[in-house]
């Protein structure tokens, strides 16, 4: 905390630019409605005045498609396996919000588990990828972080957080490669050290903005979800109870929240030959879709819509903390909340499922196997 | 890295031979279908290494009654069509819906809800009283179809896909998702977020969400996905202010066979 500096706003292009030698710089810029990270170009100079981006930044470090190995047939046989190298490119992307650094940090877990499941490709992205986090000094209504063990300016996966404190801007470093690259700016731009007098006062203007964020979503009507209710009942429990074919009545299986999210990470993987190359793609998948489940022998464990929507909300409230020490699987970034075709409103299945988990009769039930 | 020549599967499970013969037919349809595949170019001469086309009018001449995979463009809107679909359906191993109007009856449908005078006189003119027509319909309302590349027009890719699987003796996969998705991976913002109406939320997807990106509204050309939820699309569309009859013109434009009654 004691080495954050502060820069003008103004100077703040100028540090950006400082960080894009030897780096692919990515900014929030906002064109036709859609907010995305872009390159990053000191003449359409910066704007901070943007909610989030319209989709998660999860793409840059699981990309939609991506080629994780390339082969050569020999008629049917066996062929010679090449990975492809991933993720070389050093990136920082500037701007991301303090939810979807969490997401990163929740794939962190997801995606390097231990030394037998660690993904090749996420790790190589991840460790040239440096996070510089802005906090959010006006949540949106669909924002509910702080109900999900985040909150507007938490510091969780990033390597640096910034606040906009409108004519300077704090940037404290969370991590030492965040430390390293404040050093480089300021080596470059005139910064100030954020200590004595001066450091105090924009500390505590970083202290207001970012409780008065979480006064903000503490009067939402859904600020006080709990996860303890579900956590206590078995899995066989939730997964048993009357209100899912409600919720999913009015899904259109349209995947739109699932892209949209920062912590879905389902995946699919083809292989692709032409003539006699070939390649292994990872694609994003979608549990929204039939075809996820679907057994080659014609099987359907999740046949319906029914079963496909439980799963998005089983996985993300009941097995996700399952595996991860209770975390919830959920940031809370309210994407899928704006997004939803059909207003299906994550928050409120939340609150249903944690009222009908009170409601369950105590279960002595037997634990059913995950089927996450 | 060694490589070798390109060998096709020649075991049991394979259903056509090693060198099919594939066949071109329409029906009433415009054959736009069979344009996107001439238009195909440098792929359709990859295709062409492994399949011998015996018919095809729009690139070729002649025409051979012996072919393995018949490609049937276009609906069936009269009653003597059934006759030559049929004798498609029992000399080909496979036969392939190509396009909107073989897959799901598409435009032709139309004139399934205007009364037969009036339709007659609109396409006929004097000559109303000469053909004998009935409701159009897609080809699977007369015989077997064993699988469909949709889409007004298809989409050229997707065809040179599903020749490949049915080569290797696959069958041919199609998205079973809405157009949504694609739209999410285009960027796009929702057209109702818009205000307009779109037909993406109950479509199948493949089309890469074409027609919204380039900044219109999906008309639902490659039909329904398996799993469309009609009931929801239509609280969608009431929400966002559009009236049974502005519903109805869109849903009845590709449509119209299927009887979705939204």
């Amino acid at each position: 905390m004691y080495d954050a500096m502060i820069f003008s706003r103004l100077d703040l292009p100028r540090v950006i630019a400082a960080w894009s030698a030897g780096r692919a710089v990515y900014v929030p810029t906002t064109a036709g409605g859609n907010t995305t990270l872009a390159p990053f170009d000191p003449e359409r100079g910066l704007s901070l005045d943007y909610g989030n981006t319209t989709l998660s930044p999860k793409a840059f470090l699981f990309p939609q498609t991506e080629c994780l190995l390339r082969f050569a047939t020999c008629g049917q046989d066996a062929a010679l396996a090449v990975a492809e190298p991933q993720g070389t490119q050093k990136r920082l992307l500037f701007g991301i919000r303090p939810c979807d650094a969490a997401a990163f940090a929740l794939l962190d877990a997801v995606f390097c588990q231990d030394a037998h499941s660690t993904d090749p490709s996420w790790v190589s992205r991840r460790e040239r990828t440096i996070l510089v986090g802005l906090g959010c000094n006006t949540p949106d209504a669909a924002c509910f972080c702080t109900a999900m063990g985040s909150g507007p300016h938490h510091p969780r996966g990033l390597d640096i957080l910034a606040a906009d404190l409108g004519d300077e801007v704090l940037l404290t470093p969370v991590t030492d490669r965040g430390r390293a690259l404040l050093a480089e700016a300021a080596s470059i731009v005139p910064g100030i050290p954020a200590r004595g007098e001066r450091g105090g006062t924009a500390l505590g203007r970083a202290a207001t903005l970012r409780i008065n964020a979480e006064a903000v979503m503490a009067r939402s009507p859904f600020a006080g979800l709990t996860l303890e209710a579900v956590a206590r009942r078995s899995q066989r429990t939730v997964h048993a109870l009357g209100i899912w074919p409600a919720i999913a009545e009015t899904c259109l299986n349209c995947g739109v929240c699932t892209f949209a999210c920062p912590t879905c990470h389902c995946f699919d993987i083809q292989d692709e030959t032409k003539g006699a190359s070939g390649r292994r793609v990872r694609n994003w998948d979608t549990c929204m879709s039939w075809l996820f489940t679907a057994h080659a022998s014609g099987h359907n464990p999740r046949p319906t819509k029914v079963e496909r929507v439980r799963q998005r909300f089983m996985h993300k409230f009941k097995y996700m903390p399952m595996n991860l020490g209770g975390r919830p699987g959920c940031v809370g970034c309210g994407r899928c909340v704006r997004q939803c075709p059909v207003n299906i409103d994550i928050r409120e299945v939340l609150r249903t499922l944690d009222m009908a988990c009170r409601a369950a009769p105590p279960s002595g039930a037997p634990r059913a196997e995950a089927d996450s | 890295m060694e490589t070798a020549p390109v060998t096709l599967p020649s075991n049991e499970t394979c259903l056509l031979s090693a060198k099919p013969r594939i066949a071109f037919f329409d029906f009433a349809g415009c054959e736009g279908d069979q344009l996107q595949i001439a238009n195909l170019e440098e792929k359709l001469l990859d295709i062409l290494a492994h399949v011998e086309v015996v018919s095809f009018r729009e690139i070729k001449t002649g025409h051979a009654d012996d072919y393995d995979i018949a490609f049937v463009e276009g609906s069936i809107t009269r009653p003597e069509d059934e006759a030559r679909l049929k004798d498609i359906r029992a000399k080909a191993k496979v036969l392939v819906a190509l396009g909107a109007c073989a897959a799901i009856g598409g435009i032709n449908c139309l004139k399934n809800f205007m009364g037969e005078a009036f339709y007659r006189e609109v396409v006929y003119g004097p000559q109303a009283g000469w053909y004998r027509t009935y409701a159009a319909r897609p080809l699977s309302a007369v015989v077997p179809v064993d699988a469909e590349i949709p889409g007004c027009p298809i989409d050229r890719l997707e065809f040179a896909r599903v020749v490949k699987e049915l080569l290797l003796g696959r069958t041919p996969w199609l998205p079973d998702y809405p157009v949504c998705v694609e739209c999410k991976m285009a960027g796009n913002i929702c057209r109702y977020d818009l205000g307009k109406m779109c037909l993406g939320i109950v479509t199948r997807a493949g089309c890469g969400a074409c027609c919204v990106t380039e900044g219109a509204h999906c008309w639902g050309c490659r039909g329904l996905f398996p799993s469309a939820n009609l009931d929801a699309a239509r609280q969608v569309m009431d929400n966002a202010g559009f009236d049974r009859r502005q519903v109805q013109d869109l849903m009845r434009f590709f449509l119209g066979d299927t009887r979705a009654g939204l």
